[in-house]
């Protein structure tokens, strides 16, 4: 069941398309991955699910409520950061989220569950301009969380923070999606996240979806090289150029890459034992996001 | 909805700048208090006693006689008789140690200047008989000063009193039959020195001036009549009263009207107006000053900018509510804040102004006028009232810094557009005002939110035959009722044009 529905949508600012004509939807139960470069539409299209920008065409479903017309049904399902985790710094963390408690119809009783949700118990009563990027990145999602969304949007949530806080984060937002049973939809711009974070992944560029699937499915279908770790390797290299010279891909100290089908991979084998060259391994080159992000977009500015 | 405006109040309270500003503002106020009080209880340096005061103009004035340059000058005449009865009744105060005020002053001067005037008079020029005429005259004021007799003195102006035509002589002897029936010894307003003889009869009297209120309220009348009589304002100063030309509009006539009924109501209840270092001078003097309005519209410019600036309006608006109940939960706030910081300050001053006046005269009586009827009331019902209607300026500026706080987006620009419309309308309002005497009113003024602003100008009893309206209200057939109604349109529009605002456009 889709909880999330984009029928083509389209947002100018002023002249300029910013989204042309977006259409997709995320299934209930996913943490669906937003990829795309900086300027591509992303936080456009999150502030239109959020109802922060009206859409001038198209129309957007949030648990089979419309967004424009049913506002407040689709709010009460559905909580999230835009941007920065922006909140009142002169107040403390607990009276942020009892502030977004009271806005949303939910007990006192819930801001201490979120709390403890995102580990926060600690620092809770301090003022929120205390508090570290990591810190208000959970704060952020404790605040989103207080309504018991059924959909969980997060714009760009490990901009700024460093390699443990990032792991931190994707531990939480695994143990929401796992615990809570809650559909999460990441933005990002860095594509080593995405790899390790989501299930699906929806390439935005200019403002148009370039393709929606799933991670292995992208990760899986681009391949089709294999590294032959071989000694002695010269030897094995001359046998290899006089037949399929065009098929090297790489060539390293311990292995050769060579570009072939998996059923390709027994007779290049056969071929190296019965020229005497001893085979340590073979191994599938696994391609990483990033390639089949270029070779979707085509480029664009990815931080890598 | 109830729950969006108690976290309004929450963001609001738990804010520091909020508390700066108000403290900031009721600081100021008090500081201007205290000034202002200074200066009212303050003596000017009239550390002189009124016989040296007279003393000295004996001297200057007899040092001015005795320099030939001016006698020879022919236009100079009028000025030299004048000089020359002053010299007069400064030596006769002197001479018969009269008080400051004293009713033989106005009779001394009319007395001198006949007799001077018959003296330097050319017997060329004049009339037969004419100079023994004014001898006559001014030998039977004389007679009456030598009397000392103020009720004889009112009796002989009640027979014979000044005036243009009969009319006028009516109106004379109808004010000295006045002092007569309620034995009121009148008062000179000629050389006055301390302030302690009010001629403009305000709400307010200068300190000591108390003590004289009843003839004052008697000329006032009589002041006010003549006003009405001649369809032209007056201005009176040191005794003397001005015509200024200025003819006196429908809204003038009632206003004069009103202000004669409610001095005879006075007169005949004997309720004195409120001196100014009274409990109930000084809290006037504290809500006149107040600054109260400039921090509620401080508050009310950040209170949506504020959320664009620190970014906090994404969270704000991705709440399950439509965004005019938003929008609402904040004007409430605002609303609110003003109101409440106004009552606080007016309980503040209240126990401020009482500590300092040690309660002095707080169980006056007010008399007033209600929709055209003349009511008497007690001075605190009075000043509530005042109070309350006096919010509503406030509220408007609210309003404004909604609208700006919507519109702009931004806090330094919404602040700095409140500060701008503020001060920058009262100085346009005073552009007018000052264009108004040179080219004549132009009649869409009053329909601007500055000219409505200053709702004290409808209180201060201004239409008294000493002040013109038109020096504090732009124009004359302006009211409360009318301003209150220019407001209460401002604000609903300024209101209208912040919800579209806040509820249509993108937040990017």
């Amino acid at each position: 069941m889709s909880i999330l529905t984009l029928e083509h949508v389209q947002k100018f600012f002023g002249s300029r398309p910013v989204v042309k004509d977006l259409s997709f939807s995320v299934e209930e139960g996913r943490i669906f991955g937003f990829l795309g470069p900086n300027g591509a539409g992303k936080t456009t299209t999150i502030k239109m699910i959020l109802g922060l920008l009206a859409a001038d065409h198209g129309q957007i479903t949030v648990c089979g409520h419309n967004v424009e017309t049913e506002f407040e049904a689709a709010m009460a399902c559905v909580g999230g950061i835009v941007e920065n985790p922006d909140m009142y710094v002169y107040l403390s963390g607990y009276d942020n989220l009892k502030l977004q408690a009271r806005a949303c119809g939910m007990p006192l009783s819930r801001v201490d569950e979120v709390v403890e949700m995102v580990g926060m118990q600690l620092r809770i009563k301090d003022k929120f301009k205390t508090y570290s990027l990591g810190m208000k990145q959970r704060i952020g999602v404790a605040q989103a969380m207080l309504r018991r969304p059924r959909l969980l949007i997060l714009d760009e949530p490990t901009n700024g923070l460093d390699p443990a806080g990032i792991k931190d984060f994707r531990d939480l937002l695994r143990y929401l999606a796992k615990n809570e049973g809650i559909t999460v939809m990441v933005s990002s711009h860095i594509l080593q996240e995405m790899q390790e974070m989501c299930d699906t992944v929806g390439i935005i560029s200019n403002g148009q979806l370039l393709r929606i699937a799933g991670v292995d499915e992208l990760t899986k279908n681009v391949s089709g090289r294999f590294r032959f770790f071989v000694r002695p390797l010269d030897t094995a290299l001359e046998l290899i150029r006089q037949h399929i010279a065009d098929r090297i891909a790489d060539v390293a100290a311990d292995y050769i890459e060579l570009r072939v089908s998996e059923e390709e991979v027994p007779t290049v084998n056969n071929k190296l034992i019965e020229a005497g060259i001893a085979i340590y391994g073979v191994q599938p080159v696994a391609v990483s996001l990033e390639e089949s992000f270029i070779a979707i977009t085509g480029g664009g500015n990815v931080i890598v | 909805m109830y729950n969006l405006l108690k976290n309004e109040r929450l963001k609001l309270y738990k804010k520091t700048s909020t508390w700066v500003t108000l403290g900031v503002t009721m600081g100021l106020t008090l500081l201007l208090v205290l000034i202002t009080s200074a200066f009212t209880t303050m003596d000017f340096g009239f550390s002189m006693s009124y016989e040296d005061y007279c003393r000295d103009q004996v001297s200057s004035l007899s040092a001015m006689l005795q320099d030939p340059e001016y006698s020879e000058d022919e236009d100079f005449r009028e000025y030299y008789i004048g000089m020359v009865t002053n010299y007069r009744v400064f030596q006769y105060i002197l001479d018969n140690n009269l008080a400051e005020g004293d009713w033989r002053i106005d009779l001394a001067d009319t007395a001198f200047r006949l007799s001077v005037e018959a003296e330097l008079a050319d017997p060329e020029s004049v009339g037969p008989g004419e100079i023994e005429r004014m001898l006559a005259e001014a030998a039977r004021w004389t007679h009456m000063l030598a009397k000392g007799d103020w009720r004889a003195y009112a009796g002989e102006m009640i027979e014979d009193p000044p005036g243009e035509n009969l009319e006028e002589k009516e109106v004379y002897s109808r004010i000295f039959r006045m002092y007569l029936e309620m034995d009121i010894e009148p008062v000179s307003t000629k050389w006055d020195y301390s302030y302690e003889i009010d001629l403009n009869f305000d709400n307010l009297l200068n300190p000591g001036a108390g003590k004289n209120w009843k003839a004052s309220a008697v000329n006032a009348i009589g002041e006010n009549e003549l006003s009405l009589l001649r369809g032209e304002q007056a201005f009176s100063m040191s005794g003397t009263v001005y015509w200024t030309g200025t003819p006196l509009s429908d809204a003038d006539r009632t206003a004069l009207a009103q202000k004669n009924r409610e001095l005879e109501v006075r007169l005949r209840q004997d309720i004195p107006p409120v001196e100014i270092n009274s409990f109930y001078g000084l809290l006037e003097t504290t809500s006149q000053v107040s600054l109260l309005s400039l921090a509620a519209l401080l508050i009310a410019a950040v209170i949506i900018a504020g959320e664009f600036t620190a970014g906090t309006v994404k969270l704000l608006l991705i709440v399950p509510h439509r965004r005019a109940r938003v929008f609402w939960a904040k004007t409430l706030a605002a609303v609110e804040f003003a109101v409440a910081a106004e009552l606080v300050f007016l309980v503040i001053s209240m126990v401020i102004c009482g500590v300092t006046s040690l309660f002095a005269g707080a169980g006056a009586m007010q008399v007033t006028t209600l929709f055209g009827n003349t009511v008497t009331m007690p001075y605190m019902l009075y000043f509530l009232g005042k109070y309350l209607i006096m919010m509503l300026p406030t509220l408007a500026m609210v309003c404004a810094g909604v609208m700006f706080s919507a519109l702009l987006r931004s806090s330094v620009s919404a602040t700095v557009l409140s500060l701008v419309m503020m001060f920058g309308g009262d100085i346009v309002l005073r552009i007018l005002m000052v264009l108004k005497s040179f080219f004549g009113y132009i009649p869409g003024v009053k329909f601007l939110i500055f000219a409505n602003l200053d709702l004290s100008v409808y209180f201060s009893s201004p239409l008294t035959a000493s002040l013109p309206s038109e020096l504090l209200i732009y124009d004359s057939s302006m009211t409360l009722g009318f301003s209150a109604a220019v407001l209460a349109v401002y604000m609903a529009i300024f209101l209208l044009i912040a919800h579209d605002s806040f509820v249509r456009r993108d937040v990017k």
